[in-house]
């Protein structure tokens, strides 16, 4: 079975085509436009440009997918799609052409979960993960550690209070003049610094909680930055890489702790990596070091996995539709949507 | 040539089948349920209520605005995806030049919606009594005083410059529940009320199939809505404390 996958949930336009076999598949295409560029000079994501854009790319996406995979838009079994969370104005977009789709060409259609969709781009490529398993899905929107005791069940175990992780990176990347988006720039910066010459506190260590809360990290590079300027000092490259690398380190540490102690609590016998923060060089290395102390793996998936793509989405949605689930042509567009919640408009008991 | 006609420029969205004997069906949207949740089930009632499946569109039109952002988003990707999809042909179809075409014919018709912020998304047409709407005043987005000047102004020079009154220039649209007072004003006695009424997917339709039978075509892949503004913080904009529009 074929399944068209379409995420047009924040800043990136995505289409892919996933051969479902069995319990399993594979991609046969996933095309990703991203909208970096756009929304560089403006330090984020503008949502109302970023549907504009949506629009702009998904035909020509979509037919680059179809291309990729070999096939004509009428060879395709089924419609995934991304209904949230995320920009409503930019989901939108994506689930209006996929039930149009659907409708016109009398396919089911399946609304998807885009969280959901992170936990199986790990899954794409080691299908036979031991279960439970941890995963820690770190990007600009999403800061979440996932018990996943099954396919398709969830446990929520831990999320961000304030930043996602991949915003304080952006936030921290603007105050040291380092540019956007700001993971892959700290990243590089850090690699010329000395973590630990900027005094930074660990952010949110509370022991008894699971969350996260990276503001305070985000003033504290703030507040570092002014008292070396007040000391006669410059940002010159050499402190920008030391405090880049003191920020990483103090970042990536909260997030491997907390990881480790959910991991040694719950028993899991494997951790998944995803999001477009798992591509931190820091991050895989410590969250190796420490999975290994463990006695268990770490899997992180392939750099386009890790960013939003449709091919996450289609895999996701090929596995609910093999369980029968399937969504109304009312589906619509959700910003917010937990892992747990039932996607609404969608179940084994919906009539298209 | 069966036409879908679809437009969700305004709150009040609607989709609509015709052909060369007229409206087959038209369905409005009611209440308060959203375009998106909305747009694909009545199309697919519609055509159900007719007999008819999805192959037995042969074309389609949608209203390319301007109008609400997310609104004309939704339309714009369900029939360009619904073209692609059964390779129909598509067109796009003014938004305001629907809205006139909807008054009858007539010299000068001032179509006129709510853009909020103080602004109307406004244009001036001539309606002929056959055949496509001559646009006067391109659609414009701004402020009620600003459209009806550049009014005023065309119509001086294509009555040369006779005196103001007569109420030659029809308004129409839901910009008068706000701005009545203010456009007629403008209008300096050239202006009368017509109905507080939004552009309706069967005039949509209509315009879209003479279009079509004429031969022209849009690319899916390149029919992108006519915003009239850029994407400043405004009303009609999503910003993430504010997620979604109407
Ligand atoms: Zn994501």
């Amino acid at each position: 079975m074929n399944v068209l996958g379409i995420e047009t949930s924040c800043d990136e336009t995505s289409a892919a085509v996933f051969a479902a076999a069995g319990g399993s598949g594979r991609l046969l295409s996933n095309v990703v436009a991203s909208q970096v560029d756009l929304h560089a000079r403006y330090g984020g994501v503008v949502p109302e440009l970023a549907s504009r854009r949506h629009l702009e790319r998904l035909g020509p996406v979509v037919d680059e997918a179809l291309e990729g995979a070999q096939l004509a838009l009428d060879a395709i079994d089924a419609i995934a799609v991304t209904c949230g969370p995320g920009l409503v104005g930019a989901l939108a977009v994506g689930v209006a052409a996929a039930k149009a789709t659907a409708l016109a060409l009398g396919r089911p259609l399946i609304g998807v979960n885009h969280l959901e969709g992170h936990v199986y781009a790990s899954l794409l490529e080691h299908p036979d993960v031991p279960l439970p398993a941890l995963v820690l899905l770190v990007s600009g929107s999403h800061t979440d550690l996932i018990l996943m005791t099954e396919r398709g069940r969830y446990e929520v175990l831990g999320a961000t209070r304030d930043d996602a992780a991949g915003e304080a990176f952006d936030k921290a990347a603007r105050a040291l003049g380092l540019g956007y988006p700001g993971g892959p720039a700290i990243d590089r910066a850090a690699a010329r610094g000395q973590a630990g010459a900027v005094r930074l506190p660990r952010p949110f260590p509370d022991e008894r909680s699971l969350d996260f809360s990276f503001s305070g990290l985000k003033t504290a590079v703030l507040r570092a930055l002014a008292k070396h300027e007040r000391e006669g000092g410059t940002p010159d490259p050499a402190w920008v890489a030391d405090a880049a690398a003191s920020f990483q380190e103090a970042l990536v540490g909260v997030l491997v702790d907390k990881t480790v102690r959910a991991a040694h609590v719950r028993r899991v016998r494997a951790v998944l990596l995803g999001g477009g923060v798992a591509a931190n060089s820091r991050l895989r290395r410590r969250m190796g070091e420490a999975a290994q102390a463990l006695g268990i793996p770490v899997y992180v998936p392939s750099p386009i996995l890790c960013t939003d793509n449709a091919g996450m989405i289609a895999a996701a949605g090929a596995h609910r539709l093999a369980r029968h689930e399937r969504s109304s042509l009312r589906l619509g567009a959700y910003a917010e949507l937990d892992l747990t919640d039932r996607v609404p408009e969608t179940g084994v008991d919906v009539e298209p | 040539m069966r036409v879908l006609g679809v437009e969700t420029a305004t709150p009040l969205a609607s989709c609509a089948l015709v052909d060369g004997s007229g409206v087959l069906a038209e369905t409005v949207l009611r209440g308060t349920m959203r375009h998106l949740e909305w747009l694909a089930p009545a199309v697919d009632e519609m055509l159900r209520g007719l007999g008819l499946g999805p192959g037995d569109v042969e074309g389609i039109a949608v209203s390319v605005g301007p109008g609400g952002f997310t609104g004309l988003r939704i339309g714009i990707a369900t029939a360009a995806a619904w073209a692609r999809a059964r390779r129909a042909p598509l067109v796009g179809v003014g938004t305001l030049e629907a809205l006139a075409l909807g008054a009858g014919p007539h010299d000068a018709v001032l179509a006129a919606l709510d853009a909020h912020r103080g602004e109307v998304a406004a244009g001036l047409y001539r309606i002929p009594g056959t055949g496509e709407p001559e646009p006067l005043v391109p659609p414009t987005v701004a402020p009620p005083a600003v459209v009806t000047a550049e009014v005023v102004a065309v119509v001086r020079r294509l009555t040369r410059g006779t005196e103001p009154g007569g109420g030659r220039v029809l308004v129409v649209g839901d910009a008068l529940s706000r701005y009545e007072q203010v456009l007629l004003g403008g209008l300096q006695g050239w202006g009368t009320a017509g109905p507080h009424v939004h552009p309706r997917a069967t005039v949509v339709a209509s315009l879209g199939r003479l279009r079509l039978i004429g031969g022209a075509r849009d690319d899916p892949a390149v029919l992108l809505p006519i915003y009239g503004r850029r994407p400043a913080l405004r009303e009609w904009q999503e910003t993430p404390a504010e997620p979604g529009n109407g």
